[in-house]
């Protein structure tokens, strides 16, 4: 009886590692499918510099759409029906050096055959003008630790791009350039 | 070696010798119980934990010499090697199950480091929400599998840090986190009378309520809100010790219990207040009926759990009011209401002070007559404060107060009396 229990366990404990394993390389492989599959963009960057608690030294970067003049760009976005957190799928068109946005929208359809981002809305700051608050999970910036403030020095030298991998609205930043 | 374990020792010997009857020597066991944790495990486990967080450190300082296949690599056999290490020690082997069972500690910890590298390698933001969620997902199993408590703290602590740092709206990710407490972290709490995890777990369900307030009223933050939401926490918490009332294990019983009824008398106190009751009403009509549905459901849910039924000495009187508040006519409640609630108010600290008393538990029933003193001070307060000159106020309520405590003093003392 006990043999059995045992041997019960064992084939669970083998299956839930099973699990865990395959939690980690569904993320590895979603990163992956966004990356290879994803369209290359640049995208103009502001930079900072805190640090995470468990992934060592990063950079946020903080990009001129984060907070979004709704007077500069298209939109068909009721401003009176915005909610925290909700989906927000910009349009991106190449415009110079960088990528910038041309469209807002809450209906999907209308970015389907374009490259766009998805955001999450933080708020809206309707006035003196509507600015709209907008996080894409592209903010992040690792780098290797005791570097983070040496990188910051040199991208505040120049003016700094992120290269960006955009797939069906998720992103991933690939790596940073000074142009 | 502690006292208890000395003692469990000496009661062998003494039913051997004839000295007290195996009666006697049971009660005595369950009154000073040898815990189970001993130096090794606990030395064990902290070392597990120094260790797994090591790990996550020195990934998280991005060590640039290794390639990202390496690290997950490495990241991946580590984990899978800890809790096959330790099954084999704990279980196959057998020799070394203190260690075995740390091993597995630390195998659900070098996991949560593998979901923050693998954040790291793609430069996501797993704090927020979603890595915290996969920790959850994949820690949960272990803490049943092994009946293990460190593993099931680690998926309540992973499970709520991922509500907190989620901050969802009231869509379903905000309705799962209860389903999964409830679900998932109590029952192998409750199974395994862990007194840590369960008080925890409920502590965890507290922290629920008050964005749920905000949630449903759709509005800021609101001193409003946050009465009702003590209000209900505290029912919870009373309905769950009443459920569990026999149970010896639940750690800070009669501090819960008492809790509870605190928070409840609070909650009552406010309402009872006209300039309270009429903001309220003004600032949100009708919010409460999701509530109202809630506290009736969790009632029949405890009744069906534990298929008896509960008598009316059960019921606390703050569900009898959630009963009765939405019930009002629109035009007439607020003068009704108020009456209401204040007659509601002193029955409710009458019949904590008889619960007291029935129950036997002079904690309570002190705690009681404490809350009935209380709320005769402030509906003195309330009710003549404006209608009396200063000085009769004052000397009145100083007369008032004076005697009060004497006779309730008198009274407190007759009946502890009584109960011994």
């Amino acid at each position: 009886m006990l043999k059995t229990l045992a041997g019960n366990k064992k084939y669970l404990l083998i299956l839930v590692i099973l699990l865990q394993i395959g939690i980690l390389t569904a993320m590895v492989v979603n990163s992956y499918q966004i990356i290879a599959r994803g369209d290359k963009v640049t995208l103009k960057v502001e930079p900072l510099d805190p640090r995470s608690l468990f992934q060592g030294d990063y950079v946020i970067l903080s990009y001129p759409f984060n907070n979004l003049n709704l007077n500069k760009v298209e939109h068909d976005l009721d401003l009176d029906k915005i909610n925290y957190q909700q989906d927000i799928y910009l349009a991106l068109e190449p415009k110079g050096e960088a990528w910038e946005p041309v469209l807002a929208t809450q209906n999907p359809a209308r970015v389907k055959d374009k490259t766009y981002l998805t955001g999450k809305v933080l708020y809206l700051r309707p006035e003196p003008q509507p600015i709209l608050h907008l996080k894409f999970n592209i903010e992040n910036f690792f780098v290797p630790e005791g570097k983070g403030k040496e990188i910051e020095k040199q991208i505040q030298e120049g003016v700094v791009y992120a290269q960006v991998s955009v797939y069906k609205g998720k992103a991933r930043v690939m790596g940073l350039v000074s142009k | 070696m502690s006292f208890n374990s000395n003692l469990q020792r000496e009661v062998d010997r003494w039913v051997k010798e004839g000295l007290i009857t195996s009666a006697t020597a049971e009660i005595l066991r369950q009154r000073y119980p040898v815990t189970k944790t001993s130096m090794t495990q606990t030395l064990a486990l902290l070392g597990s934990i120094l260790l797994g967080i090591g790990v996550i450190l020195f990934f998280a300082a991005n060590w640039e010499s290794m390639s990202r296949t390496l690290k997950v690599a490495v990241v991946v056999s580590s984990f899978t090697l800890a809790y096959l290490g330790g099954y084999y020690l704990r279980y196959t082997k057998g020799t070394y199950p203190k260690v075995g069972y740390a091993l597995i500690c630390l195998g659900s910890l070098l996991y949560g480091s593998g979901i923050w590298l693998i954040a790291q390698i793609f430069h996501i933001e797993a704090e927020r929400g979603l890595g915290f969620m996969l920790w959850y997902v994949g820690v949960i199993p272990i803490a049943y599998l092994f009946h293990s408590s460190f593993n099931l703290f680690l998926a309540l602590a992973t499970l709520t840090s991922w509500f907190i740092a989620g901050k969802y709206p009231l869509n379903w990710a905000f309705l799962l986190y209860p389903l999964l407490l409830a679900g998932t972290i109590l029952p192998l709490a409750l199974r395994k009378k862990d007194q840590f995890n369960f008080t925890a777990a409920v502590i965890a369900g507290y922290i629920w309520f008050i964005p749920l307030g905000v949630k449903l009223a759709r509005v800021n933050f609101s001193f409003q809100l946050g009465i009702i939401s003590l209000l209900l926490f505290s029912l919870l918490l009373y309905f769950l010790l009443q459920l569990f009332r026999e149970e010896k294990w639940i750690f800070g019983k009669n501090l819960l219990f008492s809790l509870s009824l605190v928070g409840m008398f609070a909650a009552l106190a406010a309402f009872s207040f006209n300039d309270f009751l009429h903001e309220f009403l003004d600032k949100h009509p009708l919010y409460n009926f999701p509530y109202l549905v809630a506290a009736v459901l969790l009632v029949i849910g405890v009744m069906k759990f534990k298929e008896k039924s509960l008598t009316v000495r059960d019921l606390p009187l703050g569900l009898l009011y959630l009963l009765v508040f939405p019930f009002f006519p629109e035009t007439a409640r607020n003068s009704f209401l108020l009456i209401f609630n204040n007659i509601f108010f002193f029955i409710y600290t009458l019949l904590a002070i008889y619960y007291g008393y029935w129950l036997k538990r002079p904690l309570i029933f002190n705690l009681s007559m404490v809350m009935f003193a209380v709320a005769v001070i402030l509906k003195y307060f309330d009710f003549f404060f404006a209608l009396l000159p200063r000085s009769v106020f004052f000397m009145s309520g100083g007369l008032l107060l004076l005697l009060g405590s004497i006779f309730l003093e008198h009274k407190r003392r007759k009946l502890i009396k009584t109960m011994e």
